[in-house]
Order: C-alpha cells, then sequence, then structure tokens
C-alpha cells in the first residue's frame, strides 16, 4: 500500500511543482498577497486632510488649529472661506470633514460659557470620520482643559485612564494582520489545490486512469489530501518566518503547538477542498466552489472584524468555519502565549470538521468512482 | 457606416460578429457557473457584508472591577454597565478576569481603583485602569475610546458639583451623508464594486482560459475572425450579465438593506458601466496571457479581486497607506469606483467627481483592452 | 490461409519503406503467463447499466479465455463503451457480474485491478509530468519497488522507444508517441488481461502496425485482450467479436463465422463492414417485427 501511495503523492507534488509557471504561482502570489495586504491593509487613521472654517478672530481659534495641524494624524488643515467651499471638498473626496469655528468662540471660553464647535464628518468614510472625530475630540478637550488652567477656575476634574494594551501595547496593526495572513495563506493555497485536483483529473481524463488502478478510496484520499498539507505547511512556515523576521510580530507561545493545529486545520480545509472538487464536473466549477467557500469563510471568521460584531442569529454559522478557530491560534501563539489547554480546545473543533468533510469526500468519491 | 454594411466585406463581417455574440451569449446563459458567480455570489457577498462584517461593534464583552465600592464609583459602574456599546460582567478580583482576557472570553477589564472615590473628591489626578486585549488591535482601540467616552460622559455629569463655572468646548458632530453612522452604508455600496470586479474580471478570465485550454479557441482561429471581433465578441455578453448584476444589487442595497439611495439611477449605471471596461479588459488580458484555468484564476485574485478588496478604499483608507502603496492604487480601478459609488448612494449626483472618476477608469480600460488584443493576436498568428 | 488483395493502406505503407518486421521486443522480453486450466480471463454475466430510464447495456455475457483477442465492435452510443467499463471497474453494472481473472469486480474490485492494464481512448497520462515519470507513478501504483521498477522501466523505454523523449512532457510528445507510453503504462506490471479503448484512432498507419505487432506478441505469451474499436479491419485482428448494437450483443463469433452469416449469393465474399451493416440491419428489421 506505501508504494502505491507514495507514487501517488510524488505525482501529485509534481504536478503542482514541475510546470515553472505553477511553481511561481505557489510562491508568489502569497509573497504579494503578504506585503501588499500587510502594508495596505490599515484600520488606522493618518494623513488626513481637513478644512476649518474659522468665523472667529480670538486667540483660542487659533490655538485649537494649530494643535490639530501639529497633531501627526492630520496631513493638512486648509483654511476655507466659505460653508460652500467646504461643502465642495468634502462631495469630492478631497477632505475627511471640517471644523466650523463659530464668530464667539474665543469669548466664550474666556468668559467660562460653553464654546460650541462644530465638527463636519463625511459619513460615506464614516469608520475612518468616526476615528477622526474621536481625535479633534481629544485635541478640543486639550485646548479647554488648557483653558481652564489659564482662567483658575475650579473645573471637573479630568478622570485619566490609564489604558494598558495588554499583548500588543502600541496597538500595532500589523501585529494583529499578519498573524491573521498566515491563517487565510493556508485556507486559500490548500482549498485551491486540493479543490482542482479531483476536478483537473476528471476534466482532463486522467481520473478513469487512476479508478482502473488497484488504488483504493482511501489511498486515493490520503494521496490527495497530503500533498496540499505538505504545501500548506510550507507556505504557514514561510509567513511565520515573515512574521518574525520582517514584521518584528513577537512569537510568544509554543510555536510547535502552531504546527499541531496548522496540520489539523489544513486537514480540514483539504477535506472541504476535496468535497469541492468530487462535487465538480470540471476545473472551473471546482474553482468557483472554492471560491464561493472562501469568501464567507474569510469575512465571517474574526479575520478583519470581529465576530462578535455580527448579529446574533449569524453567528452560529461561523462555529463550521475552520478559519475562525485557527484565528484564535495564531493569534493566541504569537501574542497571548496561550496555555496549550486553551490551543487544543479550539484544535477540538479542526479535528471534527476535518473528520467530517474528509468522510464525505470519501463518500462522493466512491459514488463517482461508480 | 450603412456602406460599410452593405459591401460585402463590411456585410460578412458583421454577420459573422453577430453570430460570434449569440454563440457567446447562449454559452453564458447555459453555463451554470456564469449564474452562480452572476447572481448568487453577489447575493451571498452583499449579504455579508450588510450583515455580517460590521466595523460597528455592537456590544462587547468586557469585565470591570470595582475595588472599593462606594457611591460614587458605583455610579460610573453603572455608566458603562449601561452603555449601549458594552456588555459588562462584573467581579470584585481582576485575576479572576485575567485568564478570561488571555483566552479571548472577554475583551477588556475596566478597574476602578481604591483610591478612585478619595482621588475624585479631592480633585487629586482621578483615574481608572482599562486593561485591553491588544491583540485584537481594533476592537482594542474600540475599547479605549468608548470607555474615555463613557468616562468623559459620566465627568461631565458630574459638572454641578463643582460649580459649572469653568470653560468648555461642546463639540457636536455632524455627520453628512451617513448620520446613523452605519458601516453597511458605506460598506454595501462597495461590495458592489467586488462583484463587478468578480464578474468582469474573475469570471471571464476563468472562461476564455478554458476555451484556450480546450482547444475551442484554436477552432475559432480557423475562421476568418480577427482578434478584435473575437474580444469583441467576448465582452459583450459579460458585459451584459455584470450590469443585470449590478441592477440586482442595487435593488438589495436599497430594498432589503435599506442603504439610501440619493443620486440618480442613470449615474449609477453610468458609472458601473465605466467599470466593467477596464475590469473586462483584465479579464480578456489575463485569460490570453495564461491560457490556463488555474493561473487565471490566481492571476485574477491577486491583479483584480484582492485589489478592489484591499486598496480600493472600500475598507481601509487610502491615505493612511504608504506612500508607494498610494501611488500603486491609482492603477487600481476600483479606486476610482468606490467613493463615487458610494456618493451616488449618499450624497447625490456628484458630478464633478463621477466624471474625474468615469475618465479614470475608462482610461485604464482603455490600456487593459488594447493590452488584451495584442495578447489575443499573438496567440491567434 | 489465402492471400487477401493489398489495400490502399499496404500501397502507402510500402511506399514508406516498410512497415515494422512483426517482432515485438515487448513480448519476447515479457514472461509467459501459463495457467492451467480453462478459467476465462475475462468474465461478462448478464452485465446491465441503466442511467434512470434509460438502458444502455443490457444482458451482455460472454467470456474470454487465455490469449484471446476480443473485440467489441458497435456503433457509437449503443453501449460499446459501457460494457468496457463495467468490465474494467469503471462504471458499477445495474444487474450481472463482471470477473477479471478470476475476480469478482465488485467485490474483490482492487485484486481485479491489479491484474488488469487500461489504455483510454483520450490520452489520458499526465500531461505536466515527463515520460519518465509517468512511467515511475504507474510502476508506482501497481506496486512496483527498487530494483524491480527500474528494470521494468528501462525496459519500456527501451522496447517502446522513449529514451529521446524520457525528459519530456506527455503533453507536448507527438500523438504516436503518447500512444506508445500510454500502452508502456498499462503493461508495465505484466497484467493478464489488456483493455484497450480505441487505441489506434488518430494514430498513421505505421504506428497501428507496430502496435497491433505489440499486441499480437503479447497475446503469443499468453495476455488477453479486450478491445474496442470502430476501424473493421482491426475487428479482422481480433479472434472473437461481439458486435454490440442498442446496449444488446447482436452477434458473437468469430470475424470469419459473422462474415458467413451474411454471405449469400449477391455478396459471396463479403467485408467485415459488409457483415457489420447486414447484421445490423437484420437486427433492425427483427425489433420491427
Amino acid at each position: 500500500m506505501w508504494t502505491r501511495l507514495k507514487a501517488l503523492i510524488v505525482k501529485e507534488l509534481l504536478a503542482v511543482l514541475r510546470d515553472p509557471k505553477s511553481r511561481t504561482i505557489i510562491i508568489v502570489p502569497p509573497l504579494v498577497q503578504l506585503l501588499v495586504f500587510s502594508y495596505a491593509a490599515t484600520l488606522e487613521v493618518k494623513n488626513v486632510d481637513l478644512l476649518a472654517l474659522n468665523h472667529d478672530s480670538g486667540h483660542w481659534s487659533r490655538e485649537l488649529i494649530q494643535r490639530i495641524e501639529g497633531a501627526p494624524t492630520f496631513r493638512s488643515v486648509t483654511i476655507a472661506e466659505s460653508e460652500a467651499q467646504v461643502r465642495r471638498t468634502i462631495d469630492m473626496h478631497q477632505a475627511i470633514g471640517a471644523v466650523v469655528i463659530g464668530p464667539t468662540f474665543s469669548r466664550d471660553i474666556a468668559s467660562g460659557a460653553g464654546a460650541d464647535l462644530q465638527v463636519i464628518l463625511d459619513g460615506r468614510r464614516s469608520n475612518a470620520a468616526q476615528i477622526v472625530g474621536g481625535y479633534l475630540n481629544q485635541i478640543a478637550q486639550g485646548v479647554a482643559q488648557d483653558a481652564v488652567a489659564a482662567s483658575g477656575a475650579r473645573a471637573t476634574p479630568q478622570v485619566s485612564i490609564a489604558a494598558r494594551n495588554w499583548f500588543n501595547p502600541s496597538l500595532t496593526y500589523r501585529w494583529f494582520l499578519v498573524p491573521n495572513l498566515i491563517a487565510v495563506i493556508a485556507l486559500l493555497i490548500g482549498l485551491l489545490v486540493t479543490a482542482l485536483s479531483v476536478a483537473r483529473e476528471r476534466e482532463l481524463g486522467t481520473f478513469d486512469q487512476l479508478m482502473v488502478s488497484p488504488l483504493r478510496v482511501h489511498e486515493v484520499l490520503l494521496g490527495k489530501v497530503l500533498p496540499p498539507i505538505l504545501i500548506g505547511l510550507f507556505h504557514i512556515t514561510l509567513y511565520v518566518l515573515a512574521a518574525i523576521f520582517m514584521f518584528h510580530v513577537p512569537l510568544r507561545g509554543p510555536l510547535p503547538m502552531l504546527y499541531v493545529a496548522g496540520l489539523v486545520y489544513l486537514a480540514a480545509v483539504a477535506g472541504v477542498g476535496l468535497f469541492i472538487s468530487s462535487l465538480s464536473m470540471t476545473q472551473q466549477q471546482a474553482i468557483l466552489g472554492a471560491f464561493l467557500f472562501l469568501v464567507p469563510a474569510t469575512l465571517l471568521s474574526g479575520f478583519a472584524t470581529p465576530i462578535e460584531n455580527m448579529p446574533t442569529w449569524l453567528q452560529p454559522v461561523t462555529a463550521i468555519n475552520p478559519l475562525r478557530y485557527f484565528l484564535v491560534v495564531v493569534r493566541g501563539v504569537f501574542l497571548r502565549d496561550m496555555p496549550i489547554g486553551e490551543i487544543l480546545a479550539q484544535t477540538l473543533p479542526l479535528v471534527l470538521i476535518a473528520a467530517v468533510t474528509l468522510t464525505a469526500a470519501a463518500w462522493l468519491f466512491r459514488r463517482r468512482m461508480e | 457606416m450603412r456602406r460599410w454594411l452593405a459591401s460585402p466585406f463590411g456585410g460578412s463581417r458583421a454577420m459573422r460578429f453577430f453570430a460570434l455574440v449569440r454563440k457567446e451569449t447562449l454559452q453564458v446563459m447555459r453555463d451554470p457557473s456564469s449564474i452562480m458567480i452572476a447572481f448568487v455570489l453577489p447575493v451571498i457577498l452583499l449579504f455579508i457584508f450588510g450583515y455580517g462584517v460590521s466595523l460597528d461593534a455592537v456590544s462587547t464583552r468586557i469585565s470591570l472591577v470595582d475595588e472599593n465600592p462606594t457611591q460614587l464609583s458605583k455610579d460610573l459602574a453603572a455608566s458603562f454597565i449601561h452603555s449601549r456599546y458594552f456588555a459588562v460582567t462584573v467581579g470584585s478580583d481582576r485575576r479572576q478576569f485575567e485568564d478570561a482576557l488571555i483566552a479571548g472570553r472577554t475583551r477588556g477589564i475596566v478597574v476602578i481603583p481604591a483610591t478612585f472615590t478619595a482621588d475624585f473628591a479631592a480633585a487629586d489626578s482621578p483615574g481608572i485602569q482599562v486593561i485591553v486585549d491588544g491583540a485584537d488591535t481594533n476592537t482594542a482601540n474600540f475599547v479605549q475610546n468608548y470607555a474615555a467616552g463613557v468616562v468623559n460622559a459620566w465627568a461631565a455629569g458630574r459638572r454641578a458639583e463643582f460649580g459649572g463655572a469653568a470653560p468648555t468646548i461642546d463639540v457636536q458632530q455632524r455627520v453628512w451623508f451617513n448620520a446613523a453612522l452605519a458601516s453597511r452604508n458605506f460598506l454595501v455600496p462597495g461590495s458592489i464594486a467586488i462583484v463587478m470586479t468578480l464578474i468582469g474580471t474573475m469570471l471571464t478570465s476563468l472562461v476564455v482560459a478554458r476555451e484556450w485550454e480546450r482547444g475551442t479557441m484554436e477552432a475559432i482561429m480557423a475562421t476568418p475572425v480577427t482578434a478584435v471581433e473575437l474580444l469583441a465578441s467576448k465582452v459583450l455578453p459579460y458585459f451584459v450579465l455584470g450590469m443585470t448584476s449590478a441592477t440586482l444589487c442595487l435593488a438589495l442595497a436599497v430594498w432589503l438593506f435599506g442603504v439610501p439611495f440619493r443620486g440618480s439611477v442613470g449615474a449609477f449605471y453610468l458609472l458601473t458601466a465605466s467599470f466593467l471596461v477596464p475590469a473586462l479588459g483584465l479579464g480578456m488580458l489575463i485569460s490570453a496571457a495564461t491560457k490556463n484555468q488555474f493561473l487565471a484564476s490566481q492571476a485574477a485574485l491577486i491583479s483584480a479581486f484582492m485589489p478592489s478588496f484591499l486598496l480600493s478604499g472600500f475598507l481601509f483608507e487610502i491615505d493612511s497607506m504608504p506612500t508607494v502603496i498610494q501611488w500603486l492604487t491609482l492603477i487600481v480601478p476600483a479606486r476610482y469606483l468606490i467613493p463615487s459609488l458610494q456618493s451616488v448612494f449618499l450624497a447625490g449626483d456628484v458630478w464633478p467627481l463621477f466624471l474625474q472618476d468615469i475618465a479614470a477608469m475608462l482610461a485604464i480600460g482603455a490600456v487593459f483592452l488594447l493590452g488584451a488584443a495584442r495578447t489575443t493576436r499573438k496567440r491567434i498568428a | 490461409m489465402a492471400a487477401t488483395r493489398p489495400r490502399f493502406e499496404d500501397a502507402f505503407i510500402d511506399m514508406l519503406g516498410g512497415g515494422p518486421g512483426g517482432r515485438s521486443k515487448l513480448a519476447e522480453a515479457s514472461r509467459t503467463i501459463n495457467g492451467a486450466g480453462a478459467g476465462a480471463v475475462i468474465e461478462a454475466a448478464g452485465l446491465t447499466k441503466q442511467f434512470g430510464d434509460f438502458t444502455a447495456a443490457s444482458g451482455i455475457t460472454f467470456s474470454v479465455s487465455r490469449g484471446e483477442i476480443f473485440g467489441l465492435l458497435g456503433p457509437n452510443g449503443t453501449g460499446k463503451s459501457t460494457t468496457f467499463k463495467m468490465l474494467c471497474g469503471l462504471l458499477r453494472p445495474t444487474t450481472g457480474t463482471g470477473r477479471v481473472a478470476g475476480f469478482d469486480l465488485r467485490r474483490d474490485g482492487a485484486k481485479a485491478r491489479n491484474r488488469l492494464g487500461y489504455m483510454a481512448q483520450k490520452f489520458s497520462l499526465y500531461g505536466d509530468l515527463t515520460a519518465l515519470q509517468n512511467l515511475a507513478f504507474f510502476a508506482g501504483v501497481y506496486g512496483l519497488e527498487g530494483a524491480d521498477r527500474r528494470k521494468r522501466v528501462a525496459l519500456m523505454i527501451e522496447v517502446f522507444d522513449l529514451a529521446d523523449y524520457a525528459s519530456m512532457p506527455a503533453s507536448q510528445l507527438p500523438l504516436g508517441l503518447k500512444q506508445r507510453l500510454a500502452l508502456a503504462c498499462a503493461v508495465m506490471h505484466e497484467p493478464d488481461a489488456l483493455f484497450l479503448d480505441e487505441p489506434t484512432s488518430g494514430v498513421d498507419p505505421i504506428t497501428r502496425r507496430e502496435f497491433w505487432a505489440h499486441i499480437n506478441g503479447l497475446v503469443g505469451k499468453g495476455v488477453t485482450v479486450l478491445v474496442t474499436t470502430h476501424f473493421m479491419d482491426e475487428a479482422e485482428y481480433c479472434d472473437r467479436i461481439s458486435l454490440i448494437y442498442r446496449g444488446k450483443s447482436i452477434a458473437l463469433g468469430s470475424p470469419d463465422e459473422l462474415k458467413a452469416r451474411v454471405a449469400g449469393p449477391a455478396n459471396p465474399d463479403p467485408t467485415i463492414e459488409d457483415a457489420f451493416i447486414a447484421l445490423v440491419e437484420r437486427s433492425e428489421r427483427e425489433a420491427a417485427a
């Protein structure tokens, strides 16, 4: 049996690796994805262009505008001449918002009455806009505090917040993203390679040759699942190395556990891929099927946005998504130094998913064989 | 035009072209994957972006430890508990929550220290601690920000105790176009761009690459068809498919997800049609260059799908990206569609913006189509 | 044996310098399959296949003995390939049994498949892999290892003249060489039975003759062959033919017997093609009646 299996595994690996085009495809897109994703994807807000419509001629409005200009988040603060200009600039996407300072601003501050400040934000970019709004609020409160100090009046004490960001003190988005990418790339490559394997053979006619050979169903299954797992482990390693040495993401937990969980994860992914492949008659169907699984799986996994943000009725769907569990493991191993017990708790659902999908794929194989 | 059509050369050419177009259309209609991608996948995508992906945190699980409960501290704690952004579990010892934080079962711990009440009364730098799970930076940021908001609002509510004569700045936010700050309102229009990319580039590159693989392209080679005619005949049915899908998306966005639509339908169609030009051009280029479905799918993924997702301003702000990447986005067609699409839904017809974006998309489209024609010609020749 | 009149093909080959001599290095290097006793190597008993309402094949029964070349002849779409596929394990019969080398295909499928070799109609070897890698794969899949494998692979390369093409991706080989490679992969494990599905369609006459030289040589050493074809003259190579029409075997016998059946005053010396047409017509008439 090993002879047969070995021959099949060698053949599968060769088929993927022999073609120089195919070889580059296995290496280049993951690398490109790693680089572009890591540098492009960011929910941080930087280089913000703002407008200021200042009807006031006093000291405090100037102070406020200066403070904003000095803040690193803001790239430019353009003084607007009119409300119409503000409207036009924001409409044309050239600024994300504006501060509108009324004519009595400085006087109101000096007199101790409340001064009003209007902040206009572009709701089309509501996520970034909210963050900008938050920053502007902070700056405004800072100015207010200075005014308080200058006036010497008794004010409500500011309650300070000591922010303790565990695991990631400066909240570097990349420390969150790059480990996530490890899980995603394994899903992508694992899925594509397995999904294509059976469908390609069927389309090109070599499937019959396999069925006529003395290979048994479970041997074919193993032979089709092991190579993608090997390739997947290769990619995981590549990404782990990049994470540590290129992006300086700290590795605090047990790396071997990452591989253990990764192995099971890849088996689950391969199971899904084979299942899709067995249902497809052509390569195109297989690719589309893989894609149809890939997109929701990636988006509804906690990769980009947390599962808690989803409506309660949708959250259970993520229970069958292998990516969801492996994401927790990857982040846990890198940043949280997760105890082994917790890691295994996340691996258990992966074992279940792998078992179910592989059994289903085997069953489909057997049926197709007839 | 009429004279050209009437001439033996022109007339047969037109006939040939229409025959091609008919065959392509029939193929598209009979191919279940086309229907899948053009109708089923968009619905799934819109659904995911409408419901599943949300940047608006709804109710984040946090824990709260009040080390020395007094009326004041309980009042502060109550602000957290009643905040609609948090689901708070209260305890008396932070250690019990720290394991939960590591395991990811809670996202943050708010600690009101024992000295809080005294410090506040004495105006002696009262402070609280907010510990967050920094591994999930987005949620961490959110928890910190909202915690700050809760605290500031609470402190402001206490103004009366301190005389209330000190200067304050009252910031009023006016959010244009999307007052509810619902991320859905910009995600759903944005996802239409992704759908167009899927149909325009991904689907077409796959289908045509398959033809190259199967050899049916070579069969056409034997006929007097030119590269341009071939391309045009392939592009047309997918263009129609794309526009139909766009209509479906529009309907879903407005009627199912309740995204406001303040612009004109004409502008919407003009924008999506202009986007389909570079999308289809790229699809044709990829299929002619790769001649292989696996490679075509990979190429479409990196050069079209990922950029439309990452580099278009759909989810991530372009201005926040490193400068090099910002330049890269200039050749991503989706980058021009997104702001216009978001505007046509939320802001209304902003023609200066639209015309700018349409011009950019058509220019990029021309380059891709030219490239596709050249590559196909080389293959045929 | 009477001399037959030369056909166009003979003239063609003659002009090309004559065909292969009729020797087969392959056969010479293969072991002789002895086998005591009469057990049929390939057996079909009441094979029937239904796809929903449509009956593709019904009640096909025959048995092929050792060293026989058995042909399945028939128009396309009438059950020839269905029968063929049922007998090599690609399709599961709705009713009836198939046996190869004594093993029931359903119950002992893997064992049966170990003893048969298969050559597909469409080129179905791995195009991305080189000829050598294809050979190595099939060797492994049929359980050949180590020195055994090396010997057999080397023999295949020598016999089929693949040395110059060993490192070429299989998809780039000219058609004749692809054919040879496919045959090599099918016989590498010295099977008892060889299943050939329209093996020489699209191949030039010289290669075709070469191919049959190999087959005949192997048959001489005791290999049993089941072949489907619609080249009428290839039917002549067969020891016995089953004519399949509308899912049933409408005639079973040696080429001469079939010809004799339709010989008559109008056509005293029919070709196999005449026999074929006449038998089909006869069957149609019987069905209509």
